[in-house]
């Protein structure tokens, strides 16, 4: 019967996942002690190989980098709050315009005399009510000439 | 004058939470090895691995002020990294190139360890090259997260940290690369 580990409990071990029961294996089993130390060292030469690969190429090539503008984070925060202060005094600048023009009627309103006295306030009313065209057609009729009494219509003298 | 603190050549503001890189060049001098070799082992191109760590640092330069401080500079460095390595392995230019055998087939040293006797040697170069080859077979889940333990030494946290991937997936991950690995690899009696 072969007790040995398995290949997948030399992964486990390598990982450093292994059970106790494996553990106590190796400890006693030379030949799978060999067979993890074995792996692990094929491992580790793996890494001091490209570690040794990429020494020698930094040593050989230095970085090429332009160098990096030394600025700190409160220039780099303060520009952002200038940026943003400017846009906010643009708007404050703009919107009373914008919003003018857009809530201001774009007929004057007649002003309304005040009048206090009811007498005349009632003439006021009279006159209104007495109008033959409505308010707003007033100014298109004082545009059209009054009709003449003498000329009739239609008649030959 | 603002507390600092120094993590080796790298000089933080401690006043503000998110910790501030002062001197970006001390930062790629000190880390584009780990990177470039992160990179390299990932795309296996030179040229294509200098290309993506200078993108890398131009990437962390700009996003600088997000840093935190939550995770190691060296932690977010790879994290990069890990990103521009699958965005650029998963464009369609590097499958053609890929498929047409112009990328990802150099070399790495042998091993020069003059402890070893030639017999030796050549039995270790041997393998290391098995696994170079190995890992271009890994998924590249597989391939990122073996080489951030093996030859990166992250831990499990700061590999989870760095992909993506919650501890168990990256342990999984791990174990599935490990396995292909020795597969390929085989048992060298």
């Amino acid at each position: 019967m072969n007790n040995h580990l398995t290949e997948d409990q030399v992964a486990e071990y390598i990982v450093g996942r292994s059970a106790r029961a494996e553990l106590q294996h190796i400890a006693g089993c030379k030949q799978c002690r060999s067979e993890v130390e074995r792996f692990g060292g094929t491992i580790a030469a793996f890494r001091n190989a490209v570690r040794d690969r990429i020494e020698t190429r930094v040593a050989s090539h230095p970085a090429h980098l332009p160098p990096f503008p030394v600025q700190s984070r409160t220039t780099a925060v303060s520009k952002w709050q200038w940026a943003l202060a400017g846009a906010m005094m643009v708007i404050i600048a703009v919107v009373p315009f914008i919003t003018r023009d857009r809530l201001m009627p774009q007929e004057v309103v007649e002003a309304v005399p005040a009048e206090t006295n009811p007498d005349e306030l009632m003439d006021a009313v009279y006159r209104h009510l007495s109008r033959t065209v409505p308010a707003p057609m007033e100014r298109v009729m004082v545009l059209i000439p009054d009709e003449e009494p003498d000329t009739k219509s239609g008649g030959v003298q | 004058m603002k507390p600092t603190a120094t993590s080796g050549f790298i000089s933080v503001s401690m006043e503000n939470p998110a910790l501030e890189i002062e001197d970006f060049e001390r930062v790629v001098e000190q880390y584009r090895t780990r990177v470039l070799r992160f990179v390299f082992a990932s795309v296996r191109d030179m040229d294509l691995a200098e290309t993506l760590t200078q993108d890398c640092f131009w990437n962390a330069y700009r996003s600088r002020f997000s840093f935190r401080g939550s995770c190691s500079l060296n932690t977010w460095l790879m994290t990069i990294a890990v990103n521009l390595v699958r965005d650029h392995t998963r464009s369609r230019r590097f499958q053609f190139w890929k498929k047409a055998q112009r990328v990802g087939s150099e070399e790495i040293h042998d091993w020069p360890d003059r402890q070893l006797s030639p017999e030796q040697k050549a039995v270790v170069n041997e393998e290391v090259h098995a696994v170079w080859e190995a890992t271009k077979t890994l998924s590249e889940r597989q391939r990122t997260v073996f080489l951030l333990r093996f030859v990166e030494d992250l831990d499990i946290p700061e590999i989870a940290e760095s992909t993506g991937l919650t501890e168990n997936a990256v342990n999984v991950h791990l174990f599935r690369a490990v396995r292909g690995i020795r597969k390929r690899v085989g048992r060298q009696a």
